[in-house]
C-alpha cells in the first residue's frame, strides 16, 4: 500500500513537473467546447450528451497516451526490480482514473455554462463518471500498457481503445441521456449496473493478463 | 498414410462439395408469393388474385381458405385457376366478424393434394360496422374440419422475405461459426505460448487469427448481401450488426499490435495476451448484449435461435455438414499461413546468424 501511494505521488510529480502537457489537454477541452457553443449555440439533450461524450472520448485518448511515455525500456529494467509491476499498474490506473474525472467533472462545467441544460443535474452525472472513469482508467492503463511496447504509440492506442471502450461508452452515452432526460431510478441502475459488469469484466483480464505481460 | 494423414482435408473438400451442390440445388415448398387486394369490408362478396411460388395449382384440387385467431376460418367459395402459379379465389365475407374487434388481420391459405399446404401470414385485412361476437364466430366456424394435406418431399423451407435467399444461412452462419472455433483455438495457442514461450505456439495462434478475420469479413460480406436481398438496405443499425463490425474492429487491432511490434518474442507475449482478451470480450458483444435489446436477427431479442420456424429439418441437413465444411477449411487454410510463417521465420533466423 506505502509503495502504491508513493507512486500515485510520482505520477502526480511527474504530472507537476511537465504541467504543459496537462495544460494542451485543458486547452484542448475549453478549445472544442468554445467551438461548440460557437457553431451549436444550443440544443437538445441529446445533442449535448453526444457531444459531451465525444470530447471526453478524445480527452481519454489524449491522456491515455501519455500513461507509459515515461517508462522507457531503461527505466523499466530499474523500476521493475524494485517494485512489483502490478503496483505500478495499479497506481498509473488510479492516477488516470482521478484526472479522467477531473477533466470530466470540467468538461460538465464548462459545457453546461457554454450551452446550459435544462435539467441540470450534477449528482447523477458525477455517479456516472465515477463509474465509467473506473473501468476507462483500466482500458486505457492497459492498452496503453500494451500500445508502449510497439511502434506508432498514440495511434496504435487509439486503434486499442477505441473497439474495446464502445460497450463502455456506449452505456455512458445512454445512461447519460436518461440523466439528462430526469431519469428514475431503475432505468439510470440498469445503465449503471451494465457498466460494473464491464468493469468487472476488465479487472479480471487484467489481473489475469498483466503478470503474463510484463516479463521481458 | 498419406491418406491417414490427410483424411480430414478429404471429408472437407467432401463436406464443401455436398454443400454447394444440395445447398444450392434444392427446390424451396411451394409458398404463396402475394395476394391481391387485401383490404376488405365484411358483408360482400370478393375476389382475391394469389400468386404462388414453385406451385403447381393446375395438377391437384385446391380449396383456400382465411384464417383468423386460432379457429376461426373461411372457405372460399370458388376458387378458378389460371395456371400453375396463380388463381383467383372468391370469398362470400359474412356481415361479422369474430371477437370484439373492428378490425382483424387474417392468414391466406391455399390447400392442394399435389402441393401441400401454403400459408401467407396476416396478410389480409379485414374491417367491419358493427360487432357482433355470437354471429361472427357462428359465421367463421367451419363444422367440418378441413384436414390441410401435407406432403413429404425434401425441399427448402418457404418465407416469406427470404425466399430463395434462406440457402444463404449454410454460408453467413456457417462462416461464423467455423469463424469462432478458429478463434477460440487461436486462444488455446496463446494460452499455450504465454506458458511454454515456443514461438511455434504463436505462429499458429497468429495464423488461426487471421484466417479467422478472412471468415470474418466473408460473413459480414454475405449478411450484408443477404440484408440487401431481404431487409432493402445494406447496413441496419441493428445491435448484432453493430457488435459484429466491432468485434472485427477488435481484432483489426490484434493485426496491427502485431506489425507494430518487432521483436518476435514480445510481439508473441504481447499479442497472446490481446487475443485472450479479445476473445473475452467479443463473445458478450455477439452473444450476450444482442439477446437483451430487440435486434432483428433470430436468437436475439427474444427471437428464438434454430426454431422450427427458421430451421427445419431439410436445412438442418445441410447446414450441419457447412459448419463442420466451412471449420475444416478453415483450418486447413490456416495451417497453410502457419507453415508459411514458420519458413519466413526459419529463413530470418538463418540469415541473422
Amino acid at each position: 500500500m506505502k509503495s502504491f501511494i508513493s507512486l500515485v505521488r510520482k505520477e502526480l510529480v511527474y504530472e507537476w513537473r511537465s504541467l504543459y502537457q496537462l495544460g494542451g489537454v485543458i486547452a484542448f477541452l475549453f478549445g472544442v467546447s468554445y467551438l461548440i457553443y460557437f457553431f451549436s449555440g444550443g440544443g437538445s439533450p441529446e445533442l449535448w450528451n453526444l457531444l459531451y461524450w465525444l470530447v471526453f472520448m478524445f480527452l481519454c485518448f489524449f491522456t491515455g497516451s501519455r500513461v507509459f511515455e515515461d517508462d522507457t525500456q531503461r527505466f523499466k529494467i530499474i523500476s521493475y526490480q524494485l517494485l512489483h509491476p502490478f503496483n505500478l499498474f495499479a497506481a498509473k490506473s488510479a492516477y488516470l482514473f482521478i484526472l479522467l474525472n477531473v477533466l470530466g467533472i470540467l468538461l460538465w462545467g464548462v459545457l453546461s455554462i457554454l450551452i446550459p441544460l435544462v435539467k441540470s443535474e450534477l449528482r447523477g452525472w458525477m455517479i456516472l463518471l465515477l463509474f465509467f472513469n473506473t473501468g476507462m482508467a483500466l482500458i486505457l492503463t492497459f492498452s496503453s500498457f500494451l500500445a508502449s511496447q510497439g511502434q506508432g504509440k498514440t495511434l496504435l492506442l487509439t486503434v486499442l481503445v477505441l473497439p474495446l471502450s464502445f460497450p463502455l461508452l456506449g452505456t455512458a452515452y445512454e445512461t447519460g441521456l436518461k440523466i439528462l432526460n430526469g431519469y428514475e431510478f431503475e432505468s439510470f441502475f440498469s445503465g449503471l449496473r451494465i457498466i460494473v459488469g464491464i468493469n468487472l469484466f476488465v479487472l479480471a483480464m487484467i489481473v489475469f493478463l498483466v503478470p503474463l505481460t510484463w516479463k521481458n | 498414410m498419406f491418406y491417414k494423414i490427410h483424411w480430414w482435408k478429404y471429408l472437407g473438400v467432401l463436406l464443401m462439395v455436398y454443400v454447394l451442390i444440395v445447398g444450392l440445388l434444392t427446390p424451396l415448398k411451394p409458398g404463396i408469393f402475394d395476394v391481391k387486394p387485401n383490404r376488405f369490408k365484411t358483408n360482400q362478396k370478393v375476389n382475391i388474385n394469389v400468386k404462388g411460388y414453385n406451385t403447381n395449382y393446375t395438377k391437384g384440387n385446391v380449396s383456400t381458405y382465411l384464417k383468423t385467431g386460432n379457429s376461426f376460418l373461411l372457405k372460399a367459395e370458388e376458387v378458378a385457376i389460371i395456371n400453375d402459379t396463380e388463381l383467383d379465389a372468391v370469398f362470400n365475407l359474412p356481415q361479422h366478424l369474430p371477437g370484439k374487434l373492428n378490425l382483424v388481420q387474417c392468414s391466406f391459405i391455399v390447400d392442394s393434394d399435389f402441393d401441400g399446404t401454403s400459408v401467407l401470414p396476416s396478410k389480409i385485412v379485414l374491417s367491419q360496422d358493427s360487432i357482433n361476437e355470437i354471429e361472427g364466430d357462428l359465421s367463421w366456424t367451419i363444422s367440418k374440419s378441413p384436414g390441410f394435406h401435407v406432403i413429404h418431399t425434401y425441399r427448402f423451407p418457404y418465407r416469406n422475405i427470404l425466399y430463395e435467399t434462406i440457402r444463404n444461412t449454410f454460408f453467413h452462419v456457417s462462416l461464423w461459426f467455423a469463424m469462432f472455433s478458429m478463434l477460440m483455438v487461436s486462444v488455446y495457442y496463446a494460452i499455450r505460448y504465454l506458458k511454454t514461450q515456443n514461438r511455434d505456439f504463436d505462429l499458429r495462434s497468429s495464423a488461426l487469427v487471421k484466417t479467422a478475420m478472412l471468415f470474418g469479413v466473408l460473413g459480414l460480406a454475405t449478411g450484408s448481401l443477404w440484408a440487401r436481398n431481404t431487409w432493402d438496405t445494406w447496413w441496419t443499425n441493428d445491435i448484432k450488426l453493430n457488435m459484429s463490425a466491432l468485434s472485427m474492429l477488435i481484432y483489426f487491432a490484434y493485426l496491427i499490435l502485431r506489425s507494430s511490434i518487432e521483436d518476435p518474442d514480445r510481439r508473441a507475449r504481447i499479442s497472446g495476451a490481446y487475443n485472450i482478451f479479445a476473445l473475452v470480450a467479443v463473445v458478450p458483444l455477439i452473444f450476450v448484449l444482442p439477446r437483451l435489446t430487440d435486434s432483428l436477427h433470430p436468437g436475439n431479442g427474444g427471437n428464438p435461435a434454430f426454431g422450427s420456424d427458421d430451421m427445419d429439418n431439410a436445412l438442418r441437413l445441410v447446414f450441419y455438414p457447412a459448419v463442420v465444411g466451412f471449420s475444416i477449411l478453415g483450418f486447413w487454410i490456416a495451417q497453410l499461413q502457419y507453415r508459411l510463417e514458420r519458413v519466413k521465420t526459419a529463413l530470418d533466423d538463418h540469415e541473422d546468424k
